[in-house]
């Protein structure tokens, strides 16, 4: 089954990466590609919309964490949204949450780059 | 399949469909195709499988519980035996093997490895609920 990438940016210092269908050995090389071309963006935040995400294996994990590694040589962060049950018991499994927070909704992730908006105006 | 990651789709689907079929959850479904994936890439990746080998995959479905029987005729070599994860390490940092094989036994609840004769045979049993 294909994997769709839709990469969106809502604010000034971050990008969302919004996956739709399955991340594995296979289309792992779908979602390398497009974050290839984020690669010179200047992020702060890096956001994987996982909504509508229904499955993922380990080589997938790979492509999300690898992009950690090339986000944080930028002193950015990776931050995981929406994760369905399937995705949460994987991310459990591998204790993802020690590398990338996982917000259970996008209201909870406004919440924290509302905190991180704020603070780049106030370092301003 | 022969040991090309080209053909792990099409054998996936047909795990899958399967197990839907046989009217599991689909969270059952995806958690055998799951282990299907990882167990038969890392076959592909690390088996040192000759390309005209075959690999072979069962998958039998009983009221109680999902069986899975991987079969090659490489060398000897134990899909499950690739380097342990170090989850304290960075997971970039960690074989892709390794984080694989840690989802499988994490998604199964009994696995065997056996050397039958010039065959690496590794069984791997998941215990369910059909929804019938």
């Amino acid at each position: 089954m294909a994997l769709k990438v839709r990469v969106t940016q809502d604010r000034s210092f971050s990008r969302t990466v919004h996956l739709d269908g399955r991340l594995d050995t296979e289309s792992a090389s779908v979602l390398d590609q497009e974050l290839e071309k984020l690669a010179s963006a200047p992020l702060d935040v890096l956001v994987f919309d996982l909504k509508d995400l229904e499955y993922i294996s380990s080589a997938g994990l790979r492509s999300i964490f690898g992009a950690r590694q090339a986000v944080a040589a930028r002193s950015g962060r990776i931050v995981l949204v929406n994760p369905r049950p399937q995705i949460q018991k994987v991310l459990d499994i591998v204790k993802a949450a020690d590398l990338a927070t996982v917000f259970a909704s996008v209201e909870e992730l406004d919440g924290y780059l509302d905190l991180m908006q704020r603070r780049v105006i106030d370092g301003q | 399949m022969g040991p090309r990651l080209l053909d792990l789709p099409g054998v996936l689907d047909g795990v899958e469909g399967f197990c839907r079929a046989r009217l599991l959850s689909a969270e059952t479904a995806l958690d055998v195709r799951l282990v299907a994936e990882e167990v038969l890439s890392n076959v592909v990746k690390y088996g040192q499988i000759a390309s005209n080998d075959r690999i072979e995959l069962r998958v039998a479905v009983s009221p109680d519980a999902v069986r899975m029987e991987c079969r090659d005729t490489g060398p000897p070599f134990n899909p499950l035996d690739v380097r342990r994860p170090d989850l304290a390490s960075r997971p970039e940092d960690r074989g892709t093997g390794g984080l694989g094989v840690h989802l499988v036994k994490s998604l199964v609840d009994v696995a065997s490895y056996a050397r039958e004769g010039d065959a690496n045979v590794l069984v791997l049993t998941k215990h369910v609920r059909s929804t019938v």
